[in-house]
């Protein structure tokens, strides 16, 4: 790292681009550190398929700006309190950095409900879909169905149906949003009004929104792979109530149900986390700088609590002065409203969360021979099982069946783990356990730490 | 083996396209988009991919021989020679 | 929670591998018997550490006595256990890195032989058969095929089953936060899920033995020392036996000569272990710290259990690690369990200390507790882990 580097950002989504630019501007070189093959992040990915004018404006200046040293295709796999931070290169070296501040901007990860046919080809997370088509221009053949809760399944909804593909519904699993909810969602009417033009959009193609519903099984085969979906409705804790209301044919389906923080490196290093369900459960907990509870590590953006992109853009440039300052420089003032547009868009977030926040009765859609971990093959009977021989716990649960042992290492199947193991030994799942800080935070090659690039001695 | 018709097509405006090559077989697809777009693609089966952003671990491949790795972060090489398994 | 007591015979704190075999050799011995957890079972070094069933690791005469004894209960008890535990006879390798390191591996081997095992030294060319995935540079090793590994975590829930399935209480989560004493005898526990009364009580807690020791006024010197792992995913290049260093026997027994040490591998108390999972992953270790209570694993003590496996097993290289986890190992500071009935308190049979041989030991001593708990004179001499060695004026 160039002496001059003093700060690493990991993270080049909406968050990790706007700090690595405001600590340009404060005169900080700054080593922003991301495993994609370009800057962006997963809503501002780079592509084709891609028509956001603020993503490539972004990209364009982070790639413009001398000041940063932007690391595409490394990965930031361990962390520790001493700010020993250590990225997987491209060519599979660990490197470790040590720089004086780290502001980690790792985003947000996707929420799953294993449903019965969900490991079936053709069935794939709702980002996965969007991906595909804005950074490779690739889109599903035949009919699709999304699934799930929030705004991601519409939106994806209205992009891939304008551009071409075949979308035969859109499944919500939260009900039409009441006076109290549109009440919270007006305090961003910019962003009200883009989700009630997605809803005009779908509507204008005739494509059905079924609210208060959900994907209840996937159906098909191993051979074909997904064929159909069928469609039941939610009780008011989301638990399916009565039978299949409807089937829909459908070769591919998106599911998902949200997205929550990437709190991974932050429980590595020691930070202290929090959970708070308007947030996206667990999350390194901030003050209202950027400041975690560890010295000279920062944390902004969705990895620090679901705010959106809007929020992570005013957060990156929130934490870059402060990091800024804490280092001594003199920090560039905040833009003019700032903080009240920060103020807006987190009671936004906070009605949206309530709206469409996962509730625990959405698990129920689970069968006995549902497989919940996909890595292992743990079904949801076998973690119910687990759960009333043993303790409810979803560690013991963990250590009697596997589940969250595989090589993703629970990151797909923790939250569903989770609930069914709380429900089954008839628990409050209440709080659940905070993320097991166990690195590295990716799979990691052993021969990544040969070649003499262990931690100064 | 490729099912009947692929789930996915490519919609971009034409362009180049590299080839290579899945268990032996070969293939082709748009140059820049990842691996795990390309084997979507050519409608390889039993390719489980779930998220497409890192975290899943189900679009594991070795290329050229090489430790596996997520086909979502790859890109699509001229030449690559893709194995599933 | 109110109402009543929950009542038994004994009570049982620890639902680690220790606690939860004694818990089903008390049930099967007809006893009513009540398994306490302040988490739930497995849920410390337990849960945290690899299977190897191992004699030939073991260092001193008396620690030889008592891990011989117990491998050899490990089949009969895991027949009788429901579920799976993963137990196998997979033998084992005590690796001679060069020449420096063999007479201390041959005499060792000598003295496990002595115990009744399966001993014997093998050359390079014999070792590279056995485990082709071995450093050519390794000089051979004294190879025991007798040795074991169990599934910890599964065998310690098989352990709670089975004691279930004999009748055995279980009550979790259940933090013992104050010991009621009536002279020399412990009245009852209260905890955070009730008060639990029992005619005759058993710590096992671990590395949280001292802190349960003093609530209830005795001296269990029980350290935490933190024990870090690495686990790899499925591969067919991991050894079928386990693989220990012979100087693996050096790091265990000199806990002294570890802080401030130049070279990582002395200072984190560097022993390396490589130990095929039934799944088929890659459990390795280990480096032992004293270092508080905390799990978190250090990047340079994952750093040093990667490069110390390459070192010695070269073939892992492109496989990847999917998680590195830490287990508080209890330590004593003569380096044996404490294990037998208390002379301070009438009622109190304390069974912990195991350090790193919990698994291997967790057989005899359920044994030895619940021989003890029924009035009976164990099989064993007890002598050598009188729990009160270190109380400083005995009455």
């Amino acid at each position: 790292m160039s002496p001059a580097a003093r700060v690493v950002v990991v993270g080049a989504g909406p968050a990790g681009m706007t700090a690595a630019l405001g600590l340009a501007e404060a005169g900080v070189a700054a080593v922003l550190v991301d495993e994609g093959r370009e800057a962006g992040g997963q809503v501002f990915r780079a592509g084709p398929g891609g028509r956001d004018r603020r993503g490539a404006a972004l990209r364009r200046r982070v790639a413009e700006c001398a000041a940063i040293d932007h690391r595409a295709g490394h990965a930031a796999v361990t962390l520790d309190a001493d700010r020993r931070l250590g990225v997987l290169t491209p060519a599979g070296r660990l490197e470790t950095l040590v720089p004086d501040a780290v502001l980690l901007a790792p985003g947000a990860v996707e929420l799953f409900v294993p449903v019965p046919g969900w490991t079936l080809p053709g069935v794939f997370g709702v980002g996965a879909l969007q991906l595909l088509w804005k950074s490779a221009a690739v889109l599903p053949q035949g009919p699709l169905v999304l699934a799930g809760a929030g705004p991601l399944p519409l939106l994806a909804a209205a992009q891939l149906a304008a551009a071409g593909a075949e979308v035969a519904a859109v499944v919500d699993a939260a009900a039409r949003p009441g006076p109290s909810t549109l009440a919270g969602l007006a305090a961003a009417p910019g962003l009200l009004l883009r989700g009630m033009g997605l809803e005009l959009a779908l509507r204008r193609r005739s494509i059905p929104v079924l609210r208060g519903a959900a994907v209840a099984a996937v159906l098909g085969g191993p051979e074909h792979g997904a064929e159909g979906v069928e469609i039941v409705r939610l009780d008011r804790n989301w638990e399916p109530a009565g039978p299949v209301v409807r089937r829909i044919p459908a070769r591919t389906v998106g599911l998902g149900f949200g997205v929550r923080p990437n709190p991974e490196l932050a429980a590595q290093a020691g930070c202290r986390l929090a959970w708070d369900p308007a947030l996206g459960g667990w999350h390194p907990t901030t003050d209202a700088a950027g400041r975690t509870s560890l010295p000279g590590i920062y944390a902004a953006g969705d990895g620090a609590g679901i705010g959106g992109a809007d929020l992570a853009l005013l957060a990156g440039a929130r934490a870059a002065r402060t990091i800024a300052g804490d280092l001594g420089l003199p920090a560039p003032p905040a833009a003019r409203g700032e903080a009240l547009r920060a103020a807006r868009l987190a009671r936004f977030r906070g009605a949206l969360a309530a709206w469409c926040g996962v509730r625990p009765g959405i698990y129920r859609l689970a069968g006995p021979d549902t497989v919940v971990c996909r890595c292992e093959g743990t079904t949801a009977g076998e973690i119910e099982a687990a759960a009333r021989l043993g303790a409810g716990s979803a560690a013991a649960v963990k250590l009697a069946t596997r589940a969250g042992m595989g090589s993703c290492q629970g990151r797909v199947c923790a939250g569903a783990v989770q609930h069914l193991a709380a429900a089954a030994a008839s628990l409050d799942a209440g709080e659940p356990a905070p993320p097991s800080a166990r690195p590295p935070a990716r799979p990691v090659p052993l021969s990544a730490w040969l070649s003499g690039c262990e931690p100064e001695r | 083996m490729p099912a009947v018709i692929p789930r996915f097509r490519h919609a971009g405006p034409p362009g180049a396209s590299v080839r290579f090559t899945i268990d032996g077989r070969p293939a082709e697809a748009p140059e820049g988009v990842s691996l795990a777009a390309a084997l979507l693609l050519a409608g390889v089966d039993g390719f489980r991919p779930l998220c497409l952003m890192g975290s899943c671990q189900g679009c594991l491949v070795s290329i050229d021989g090489g430790v596996r790795e997520r086909a979502c972060l790859a890109p699509v090489r001229a030449g690559a020679d893709v194995r599933l398994a | 929670m109110t109402g009543g007591a929950i009542e038994a015979e004994v009570a049982v704190i620890g639902a680690g591998i220790i606690g939860a075999s004694c818990a089903w050799h008390l049930a099967a011995a007809g006893i009513r018997t009540v398994l306490l957890d302040a988490s739930g079972p497995a849920a410390g070094s337990s849960g945290a550490c690899d299977g190897y069933v191992s004699v030939s690791t073991k260092t001193s005469a008396t620690a030889l006595d008592l891990a011989a004894a117990s491998q050899a209960l490990y089949p009969a008890l895991v027949a009788r256990l429901p579920g799976r535990t993963e137990f196998e006879t997979c033998g084992g390798l005590l690796l001679i890195e060069d020449e420096a390191d063999e007479p201390a591996v041959a005499a060792h081997a000598e003295a496990v032989r002595g115990r009744g095992l399966d001993v014997r030294l093998v050359g390079r060319a014999e070792l590279a058969a056995l485990e082709p995935g071995i450093a050519p540079g390794m000089r051979g090793a004294a190879f025991a095929p007798g040795e074991a590994k169990v599934n910890p975590y599964a065998m310690t829930l098989a352990l709670v089953a089975g004691a279930q399935g004999l009748g055995a209480r279980t009550l979790w989560p259940a933090r013992v936060d104050a010991v009621e004493r009536i002279g020399a005898r412990i009245a009852g526990l209260s905890t955070t899920a009730g008060m639990v009364r029992a005619e005759q009580y058993v710590f096992a807690a671990g590395a949280a033995s001292a802190a349960l020791g003093a609530l209830a006024g005795v001296v269990l010197p029980v350290e935490p020392r933190r024990g870090e792992l690495a686990v790899t995913e499925r591969t067919a290049a991991a050894p079928r036996r386990v693989l220990v260093s012979g100087r693996y026997l050096a790091a265990k027994s000199r806990p002294e000569a570890a802080a401030g040490d130049a070279d990582a591998e002395t200072r984190l108390g560097y022993g390396f272990v490589a130990e095929t999972t039934a799944t088929g992953q890659c459990v390795l270790g280990s480096t032992r710290v004293f270092a508080g209570f905390g799990r978190t694993v250090s990047p340079e003590g994952l750093a040093t259990i990667i490069a110390g496996a390459l070192r010695r097993y070269p073939a892992l290289a492109g496989t990847r690690v999917l998680r590195a986890f830490a287990g508080l190992r209890p330590f004593v500071p003569d380096q044996k369990p404490l294990i037998g009935r208390s002379r301070i308190l009438d009622n109190l049979i304390v069974a912990t200390g195991h350090e790193g041989d919990g698994i291997t030991l967790a057989p005899i001593t359920g044994r030895a507790v619940a021989a003890l708990a029924a009035g009976r004179t164990p099989e064993i001499d007890l002598s050598p882990f009188d729990p009160d060695r270190f109380t400083p004026c005995q009455p």
